[in-house]
């Protein structure tokens, strides 16, 4: 055999085994090969998931990757609202009401762990805010959050959540994206690459982050992983539009125009060579939604224009600054909604900082603090958002997931003032289209210590949230690395019973 | 997040983006969850996933990026300046031809040098090798 070295380029490739299969192929052998391997049942199959069934896959049309899709099947839902509230939230002092920890306050039962996340356990305490029957339901929600509590007959409440880390970027991750660890496609990015978007000039995924910055893990929550880039969620808020919209300084208008009249001239030209391509075609047509958006996301940004009883509902007039932005992006984020933005992913918390529930709801300590000032930035405007999107008929189509990574103790840590991570339950709800209202699936034990009754994981969770919108979480894959990536990893069943 | 943040966990933070650190990129260290400004619009992998092939997509945040993001707004004048510095000086179009075998390995047909030459007249060179940095033909091998 003749030294690779000697050999011409197209000679050394055919000793490279993958390109000499592939290039054989296409020969007359190759296809004769072909038939005879699949009369014989010996060529895989279309690819299956995990489950056994066939991928859906989405047809993405590289001009338009944001062109709306059918779903798998029809559903109400079609565009998605979550309320992500960063560094857990507590259950036992919102919305899953434990009368035992009132009858066990200041003791330690047997069952209690020595230690927890972030070390040696204090005694239960009891819930630090009073819990009353609210609506119809006479649903038990604490004055931690009264806003949210008076819409309690719409919502549909997850009391038997539980998660498989109890570190926060894993527990974002594993929320976001169906994975602890970072590098997988989120919730957002899953969807929009099934369902495009039904808006053609703002981004199909928008993360509004909180005033304070982002959350724990960044942008790998709203992250396209190893599904094509243009499924990542574009981040903005109600103060910071996303990175590089604005003009740089020191161009004008004009120069502008100078650039994109001479990018034409030079488009023009290059297509001319290569007529029909779909690459290039893409990317001119990439440029002009970026025209659209330096003015549409500015406008919709723009909520100076929204009426004084808008303002006074969402909280704008009243509270802390922190609250007041806050209230801003829930505005934006109804706006967002309105304009056809498939998924919008607002904030409530952004990274700890000393980890005492400054930034978030991560309250390792002064707990009847720390919760008070979280909840007094996120309560009213969130209610009102809801509320909003409800009196609008937005509802009619939207989903909202309002979430947290993980719950906390029902008993105090060492320090006697904060609750401590609780991976084993926690409580998470839903509203809007499709969805059973005023519903509770699930419970957690006479503490809110562990989920007792219907257990549900993340990946049934998502599976469902996948469901609402019209996709089966089994269907909708992506094929990576040798596998048939999914949210849902090979896991999680539909929760039939919240299907409205 | 050099203009952010001071310390980033237990390390400190600098700004080392600069002349002295533009190379072309073999293996860089990078730091988890720290987003890059550049590349994470154009399919830069996530750190922490093995990706044997990255997946090719057109975005217009690639766009954005493109057109208005510091180190293309930089990098626009520096070619500029490049080319002003190598081209004859007696030519008065040598500059923009000194552009486009730069940034494009051609020269401008005769129309095209006749729009770069208003195009300087109204913005300056830099916008020239913007709209250059920003084509098709920059972007795309054949």
């Amino acid at each position: 055999m003749k030294h690779a070295e000697k050999l011409s380029p197209q000679g050394r490739a055919l000793l490279n085994r993958r390109s000499f299969l592939s290039q054989t192929g296409l020969t007359l052998g190759g296809l004769a090969l072909t038939q005879l391997l699949s009369a014989d049942k010996l060529l895989a199959a279309d690819p299956e998931s995990f489950s056994g069934k066939k991928p859906i896959r989405p047809k993405v049309d590289p001009d338009k990757p944001y062109a709306p899709r059918p779903a798998h099947f029809h559903t109400a839902a079609k565009q998605v609202l979550v309320i992500y509230c960063p560094g857990a939230v507590s259950h036992v002092d919102t919305f899953d009401y434990k009368p035992d920890l009132f009858k066990f306050h200041g003791k330690k039962p047997p069952n209690i762990p020595a230690v927890t996340f972030e070390g040696p356990s204090g005694n239960i305490a009891q819930p630090f805010w009073t819990f009353r029957p609210r609506g119809q339901t006479g649903k038990m929600v604490s004055d931690l959050l009264p806003h949210l509590a008076e819409q309690v007959d719409d919502f549909c409440f997850f009391h038997a959540l539980h998660t498989q880390t109890s570190a926060h970027p894993q527990g974002e991750n594993f929320f976001n994206t169906g994975f602890t660890m970072e590098g997988f496609p989120s919730f957002g990015a899953w969807v929009t690459y099934a369902l495009g978007s039904e808006s053609a000039e703002l981004p199909a995924f928008v993360a509004i982050n909180d005033p304070r910055g982002l959350a724990r893990s960044g942008k790998n929550n709203f992250g396209s992983g190893f599904l094509p880039a243009s499924f990542q969620g574009t981040d903005f808020n109600a103060k910071n539009p996303p990175a590089n919209l604005s003009r740089p300084r020191g161009y004008t208008a004009n120069d502008d125009r100078v650039t994109v009249d001479l990018l034409s001239r030079l488009n023009g030209r290059h297509l001319e060579q290569f007529p029909g391509d779909a690459d290039l075609a893409a990317r001119i047509a990439s440029y002009e939604l970026a025209g659209r958006m330096q003015i549409s996301v500015p406008d919709v940004m723009d909520i100076g224009g929204e009426p004084e009883s808008i303002r006074t509902e969402y909280g704008l007039d009243n509270g802390t600054d922190l609250k007041k932005e806050y209230a801003k992006n829930c505005i934006l984020a109804r706006r967002l909604i309105e304009k056809g933005v498939r998924v919008v992913q607002l904030f409530n918390g952004s990274d700890p900082s000393g980890g005492n529930g400054i930034t978030n709801w991560d309250s390792h300590s002064n707990i009847h603090k720390t919760h008070a000032m979280q909840a007094e930035i996120m309560d009213q405007p969130t209610a009102a958002l809801i509320h909003d999107l409800k009196r609008r008929g937005l509802l009619d189509h939207t989903l909202v997931l309002w979430c947290t990574e993980f719950g906390r103790m029902p008993f105090l840590q060492a320090n006697g003032t904060g609750r401590d991570h609780n991976p084993d339950a926690f409580t998470c709800f839903m509203t809007g289209a499709g969805v059973r209202p005023g519903f509770s699936y699930g419970e957690s034990d006479e503490f809110g210590f562990k989920a007792a009754v219907n257990p549900t994981t993340i990946y049934d969770f998502n599976a469902t949230i996948l469901h609402l919108l019209g996709l089966d979480h089994e269907r909708l894959t992506f094929y990576h690395n040798g596998l048939e990536r999914r949210l849902t990893n090979v896991h999680g069943h539909v929760v039939k019973d919240v299907l409205g | 997040m050099h203009n952010q943040k001071k310390m980033f966990a237990q390390w400190e933070v600098s700004d080392n983006h600069g002349p002295q650190t533009w190379r072309r990129m073999i293996y860089q260290e990078r730091m988890r969850r720290v987003d890059d400004q550049m590349f994470t619009a154009f399919d830069f992998p996530d750190c922490g996933q093995i990706r044997a092939k990255r997946p090719v997509s057109t975005t217009p945040l690639q766009a954005l990026n493109l057109m208005n993001s510091p180190f293309a707004v930089d990098q626009s004048k520096r070619i500029a300046e490049r080319a002003t510095k190598e081209a004859d000086a007696a030519i008065p179009e040598a500059r923009i031809k000194r552009c486009f075998q730069l940034l494009l390995h051609r020269d401008p047909d005769p129309e095209e040098l006749k729009a770069c030459v208003e195009a300087v007249r109204q913005s300056g060179l830099a916008m020239v090798c913007r709209s250059l940095i920003n084509c098709n033909e920059f972007a795309f091998i054949p």
